[in-house]
Protein backbone atom coordinates (compact mmCIF):
# COMPACT_ATOMS: atom_id res chain seq x y z
CA UNK A 1 0.00 0.00 0.00
CA UNK A 2 1.56 3.61 -1.03
CA UNK A 3 1.76 6.27 1.35
CA UNK A 4 -0.64 7.90 -0.06
CA UNK A 5 -3.52 4.88 0.59
CA UNK A 6 -2.15 4.63 3.83
CA UNK A 7 -2.28 8.27 4.86
CA UNK A 8 -6.07 8.49 3.89
CA UNK A 9 -6.94 4.97 5.41
CA UNK A 10 -5.69 6.81 8.85
CA UNK A 11 -7.76 10.10 7.95
CA UNK A 12 -11.03 8.29 6.76
CA UNK A 13 -11.27 5.89 9.87
CA UNK A 14 -10.53 8.93 12.26
CA UNK A 15 -13.05 10.48 11.17
CA UNK A 16 -15.37 7.67 10.78
CA UNK A 17 -15.04 6.32 14.22
CA UNK A 18 -15.37 9.90 15.76
CA UNK A 19 -18.41 10.80 13.94
CA UNK A 20 -20.42 7.49 13.43
CA UNK A 21 -19.58 5.84 16.43
CA UNK A 22 -18.44 8.92 19.62
CA UNK A 23 -21.27 11.22 17.49
CA UNK A 24 -18.48 14.16 17.67
CA UNK A 25 -18.37 17.04 15.22
CA UNK A 26 -15.05 17.07 13.38
CA UNK A 27 -13.13 19.95 11.78
CA UNK A 28 -9.59 18.80 9.57
CA UNK A 29 -6.47 20.62 11.28
CA UNK A 30 -3.13 20.27 9.95
CA UNK A 31 -0.53 21.08 12.92
CA UNK A 32 -0.51 20.39 16.80
CA UNK A 33 0.09 24.30 17.48
CA UNK A 34 -2.27 25.83 19.02
CA UNK A 35 -4.33 23.04 19.91
CA UNK A 36 -2.48 21.52 23.02
CA UNK A 37 -1.19 22.79 25.97
CA UNK A 38 2.63 22.07 26.42
CA UNK A 39 2.12 22.22 30.44
CA UNK A 40 -0.84 19.81 30.53
CA UNK A 41 -0.64 15.96 30.43
CA UNK A 42 -0.87 13.78 27.13
CA UNK A 43 -2.92 10.80 27.43
CA UNK A 44 -2.79 7.42 24.74
CA UNK A 45 -4.61 4.59 23.63
CA UNK A 46 -2.49 2.23 22.49
CA UNK A 47 -3.28 -1.27 20.33
CA UNK A 48 -0.76 -3.30 18.86
CA UNK A 49 -1.43 -5.10 15.45
CA UNK A 50 -0.38 -8.18 13.85
CA UNK A 51 -1.40 -10.38 10.69
CA UNK A 52 -0.41 -11.39 7.21
CA UNK A 53 2.87 -9.97 6.73
CA UNK A 54 2.40 -6.83 8.81
CA UNK A 55 2.48 -5.39 12.17
CA UNK A 56 2.03 -2.40 14.25
CA UNK A 57 0.55 -0.22 16.51
CA UNK A 58 -2.25 2.33 16.12
CA UNK A 59 -1.78 5.19 19.15
CA UNK A 60 -4.69 8.03 19.80
CA UNK A 61 -3.26 10.78 21.47
CA UNK A 62 -5.62 13.63 23.54
CA UNK A 63 -5.27 15.79 26.76
CA UNK A 64 -8.00 16.61 29.32
CA UNK A 65 -10.86 18.26 26.71
CA UNK A 66 -10.91 15.63 24.50
CA UNK A 67 -10.74 13.07 26.95
CA UNK A 68 -13.80 15.29 28.64
CA UNK A 69 -15.71 15.71 25.36
CA UNK A 70 -15.35 11.80 24.53
CA UNK A 71 -16.54 11.04 27.97
CA UNK A 72 -19.46 13.67 27.72
CA UNK A 73 -20.51 12.38 23.79
CA UNK A 74 -20.18 8.37 25.05
CA UNK A 75 -21.07 7.93 29.05
CA UNK A 76 -24.06 8.24 30.91
CA UNK A 77 -24.44 11.52 32.45
CA UNK A 78 -23.27 10.07 36.00
CA UNK A 79 -20.11 8.77 34.98
CA UNK A 80 -19.26 11.13 32.31
CA UNK A 81 -16.41 12.85 34.92
CA UNK A 82 -15.11 10.16 35.88
CA UNK A 83 -11.47 9.90 34.82
CA UNK A 84 -11.80 5.84 34.64
CA UNK A 85 -14.63 5.51 32.50
CA UNK A 86 -13.12 8.30 30.46
CA UNK A 87 -10.17 6.23 30.24
CA UNK A 88 -12.16 3.12 29.09
CA UNK A 89 -13.69 5.20 26.81
CA UNK A 90 -10.19 6.23 25.06
CA UNK A 91 -9.24 2.44 25.06
CA UNK A 92 -12.18 1.52 23.19
CA UNK A 93 -11.97 3.93 20.87
CA UNK A 94 -8.20 2.79 20.18
CA UNK A 95 -9.81 -0.66 19.78
CA UNK A 96 -12.72 0.11 17.53
CA UNK A 97 -10.03 2.34 15.14
CA UNK A 98 -7.31 -0.15 14.83
CA UNK A 99 -10.15 -3.19 14.38
CA UNK A 100 -11.35 -0.49 11.38
CA UNK A 101 -7.95 0.41 10.11
CA UNK A 102 -6.39 -2.99 9.53
CA UNK A 103 -9.24 -3.97 6.86
CA UNK A 104 -9.61 0.00 5.78
CA UNK A 105 -5.91 -0.07 4.94
CA UNK A 106 -4.64 -3.81 4.30
CA UNK A 107 -8.16 -5.54 3.13
CA UNK A 108 -10.40 -8.44 4.54
CA UNK A 109 -8.06 -11.58 3.63
CA UNK A 110 -5.72 -11.66 6.64
CA UNK A 111 -6.90 -12.42 10.48
CA UNK A 112 -5.02 -9.62 12.53
CA UNK A 113 -4.71 -10.05 15.67
CA UNK A 114 -4.96 -7.00 18.25
CA UNK A 115 -3.89 -6.00 21.70
CA UNK A 116 -6.16 -5.14 24.51
CA UNK A 117 -5.45 -1.11 24.48
CA UNK A 118 -3.26 0.32 26.11
CA UNK A 119 -3.86 3.66 27.90
CA UNK A 120 -1.91 6.09 29.81
CA UNK A 121 -0.03 9.10 30.71
CA UNK A 122 2.60 9.93 28.31
CA UNK A 123 5.32 12.78 28.08
CA UNK A 124 5.74 15.74 25.79
CA UNK A 125 8.29 13.64 23.85
CA UNK A 126 5.88 10.92 22.84
CA UNK A 127 3.45 12.94 21.98
CA UNK A 128 6.01 14.64 19.89
CA UNK A 129 7.58 11.09 18.15
CA UNK A 130 3.88 10.15 17.03
CA UNK A 131 4.27 12.64 14.20
CA UNK A 132 7.26 10.76 12.60
CA UNK A 133 4.78 8.30 11.93
CA UNK A 134 1.54 8.20 9.70
CA UNK A 135 -0.39 10.82 11.23
CA UNK A 136 -4.30 12.38 11.45
CA UNK A 137 -4.67 15.91 13.80
CA UNK A 138 -8.27 16.74 14.09
CA UNK A 139 -10.22 18.67 16.00
CA UNK A 140 -13.46 16.58 17.66
CA UNK A 141 -16.04 18.79 19.25
CA UNK A 142 -13.61 21.51 19.19
CA UNK A 143 -10.48 19.56 20.86
CA UNK A 144 -7.45 18.18 19.65
CA UNK A 145 -6.88 14.41 18.73
CA UNK A 146 -4.31 12.98 17.08
CA UNK A 147 -4.00 9.64 15.64
CA UNK A 148 -0.59 8.12 14.69
CA UNK A 149 0.03 4.25 12.95
CA UNK A 150 3.30 2.56 12.77
CA UNK A 151 3.43 -0.39 10.08
CA UNK A 152 6.13 -2.29 9.36
CA UNK A 153 6.42 -5.47 7.31
CA UNK A 154 7.36 -8.69 9.91
CA UNK B 1 -41.82 -14.30 28.50
CA UNK B 2 -38.58 -12.43 30.02
CA UNK B 3 -35.82 -13.40 28.08
CA UNK B 4 -32.25 -13.06 30.35
CA UNK B 5 -29.12 -11.37 27.98
CA UNK B 6 -25.61 -11.51 29.28
CA UNK B 7 -23.12 -8.86 28.09
CA UNK B 8 -20.02 -9.70 27.23
CA UNK B 9 -17.40 -7.27 27.09
CA UNK B 10 -14.06 -5.99 28.50
CA UNK B 11 -15.00 -2.33 28.75
CA UNK B 12 -17.05 -1.10 31.10
CA UNK B 13 -18.27 1.87 29.06
CA UNK B 14 -19.36 -1.06 26.26
CA UNK B 15 -21.06 -2.89 28.80
CA UNK B 16 -23.45 -0.17 30.20
CA UNK B 17 -23.88 1.70 26.10
CA UNK B 18 -25.29 -2.28 25.47
CA UNK B 19 -27.02 -2.43 28.79
CA UNK B 20 -29.05 0.88 27.99
CA UNK B 21 -29.62 0.08 24.52
CA UNK B 22 -31.17 -3.38 25.15
CA UNK B 23 -33.15 -1.56 28.35
CA UNK B 24 -34.76 0.85 25.73
CA UNK B 25 -35.28 -1.73 22.58
CA UNK B 26 -39.30 -2.01 24.19
CA UNK B 27 -38.44 -6.01 24.65
CA UNK B 28 -39.44 -7.78 27.67
CA UNK B 29 -36.21 -8.54 29.34
CA UNK B 30 -35.48 -10.17 32.36
CA UNK B 31 -32.00 -9.79 33.96
CA UNK B 32 -29.02 -8.23 31.84
CA UNK B 33 -25.72 -9.93 33.33
CA UNK B 34 -22.36 -8.74 32.54
CA UNK B 35 -18.91 -10.25 32.16
CA UNK B 36 -15.91 -8.98 31.67
CA UNK B 37 -13.99 -11.46 29.81
CA UNK B 38 -14.56 -14.80 28.53
CA UNK B 39 -13.82 -16.66 31.68
CA UNK B 40 -16.18 -14.91 33.56
CA UNK B 41 -19.13 -15.12 31.01
CA UNK B 42 -18.61 -19.19 31.55
CA UNK B 43 -18.54 -19.02 34.98
CA UNK B 44 -21.86 -17.09 34.57
CA UNK B 45 -23.47 -19.38 31.96
CA UNK B 46 -22.79 -22.70 33.79
CA UNK B 47 -24.20 -20.97 36.83
CA UNK B 48 -27.58 -19.34 35.62
CA UNK B 49 -30.05 -19.27 32.72
CA UNK B 50 -29.31 -17.47 29.57
CA UNK B 51 -30.96 -16.43 26.78
CA UNK B 52 -28.58 -15.10 24.58
CA UNK B 53 -24.95 -13.65 24.98
CA UNK B 54 -23.60 -10.56 23.45
CA UNK B 55 -19.62 -11.39 22.97
CA UNK B 56 -16.69 -9.08 21.86
CA UNK B 57 -13.75 -11.18 20.82
CA UNK B 58 -10.69 -9.49 21.71
CA UNK B 59 -11.10 -9.79 25.58
CA UNK B 60 -7.93 -10.82 28.21
CA UNK B 61 -7.99 -13.61 30.44
CA UNK B 62 -10.31 -15.53 27.62
CA UNK B 63 -11.27 -14.35 24.69
CA UNK B 64 -14.55 -14.53 22.24
CA UNK B 65 -13.17 -17.59 20.46
CA UNK B 66 -12.15 -19.56 23.55
CA UNK B 67 -15.35 -18.75 24.99
CA UNK B 68 -17.03 -19.87 22.05
CA UNK B 69 -14.98 -22.95 21.74
CA UNK B 70 -15.63 -23.82 25.34
CA UNK B 71 -19.30 -23.38 24.73
CA UNK B 72 -19.85 -25.69 21.92
CA UNK B 73 -17.80 -28.40 23.36
CA UNK B 74 -20.20 -28.53 26.30
CA UNK B 75 -23.16 -30.33 25.88
CA UNK B 76 -25.43 -28.14 28.11
CA UNK B 77 -24.33 -25.17 26.87
CA UNK B 78 -24.14 -26.17 22.96
CA UNK B 79 -26.64 -24.13 21.73
CA UNK B 80 -26.27 -21.11 23.31
CA UNK B 81 -27.24 -18.51 21.10
CA UNK B 82 -24.31 -16.38 20.33
CA UNK B 83 -23.92 -12.45 18.53
CA UNK B 84 -20.78 -11.39 18.47
CA UNK B 85 -19.64 -8.06 18.43
CA UNK B 86 -16.92 -6.78 17.33
CA UNK B 87 -13.99 -4.60 15.29
CA UNK B 88 -12.29 -7.94 13.29
CA UNK B 89 -13.41 -7.69 9.41
CA UNK B 90 -11.42 -10.23 7.82
CA UNK B 91 -13.34 -12.73 6.03
CA UNK B 92 -11.65 -16.50 8.01
CA UNK B 93 -12.79 -14.89 11.22
CA UNK B 94 -15.96 -13.99 10.10
CA UNK B 95 -16.29 -17.86 8.91
CA UNK B 96 -14.82 -19.16 12.05
CA UNK B 97 -17.65 -17.40 13.86
CA UNK B 98 -19.93 -19.14 11.79
CA UNK B 99 -18.35 -22.24 12.07
CA UNK B 100 -18.72 -21.90 15.77
CA UNK B 101 -22.40 -21.55 15.40
CA UNK B 102 -22.49 -17.51 15.90
CA UNK B 103 -26.02 -16.10 14.97
CA UNK B 104 -25.48 -12.75 13.96
CA UNK B 105 -21.85 -10.96 13.77
CA UNK B 106 -22.25 -6.89 14.23
CA UNK B 107 -19.46 -5.12 13.43
CA UNK B 108 -18.65 -2.13 15.56
CA UNK B 109 -19.31 0.44 15.70
CA UNK B 110 -22.34 -0.78 16.06
CA UNK B 111 -25.65 1.32 15.74
CA UNK B 112 -27.61 0.76 18.82
CA UNK B 113 -30.99 -0.08 16.39
CA UNK B 114 -28.32 -2.90 14.88
CA UNK B 115 -28.52 -4.65 18.57
CA UNK B 116 -32.05 -3.61 19.39
CA UNK B 117 -33.23 -5.53 15.45
CA UNK B 118 -31.02 -8.34 15.83
CA UNK B 119 -32.37 -8.97 19.85
CA UNK B 120 -36.01 -8.77 18.40
CA UNK B 121 -35.30 -11.32 15.42
CA UNK B 122 -33.20 -13.87 17.22
CA UNK B 123 -35.94 -13.25 20.36
CA UNK B 124 -38.52 -12.99 19.11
Amino acid sequence: MSNNNLSGAVRDVLIRVLEEWAMMMTDSITTPEGHFEQASAYYSSTVAFSGGSRQGTCAIFCQKPFLAALGFSLLEPEDSDDETMQLDALGEMGNVICGNFVTEAFGADDVYHLSIPTCRVVDQLAFTEAFATEHCICLADDTAVVLAISVSNK
Amino acid sequence: MAFSILIVDDSNMMRKSLRKTLDMSGLTLGEILEAADGSQALDTVRERWVDLVFLDINMPIMDGIEFLKNVRADAMLKDLAVVVISTEGSEERVQELKELGVKAYLRKPVRPEQVAETVKLLLS
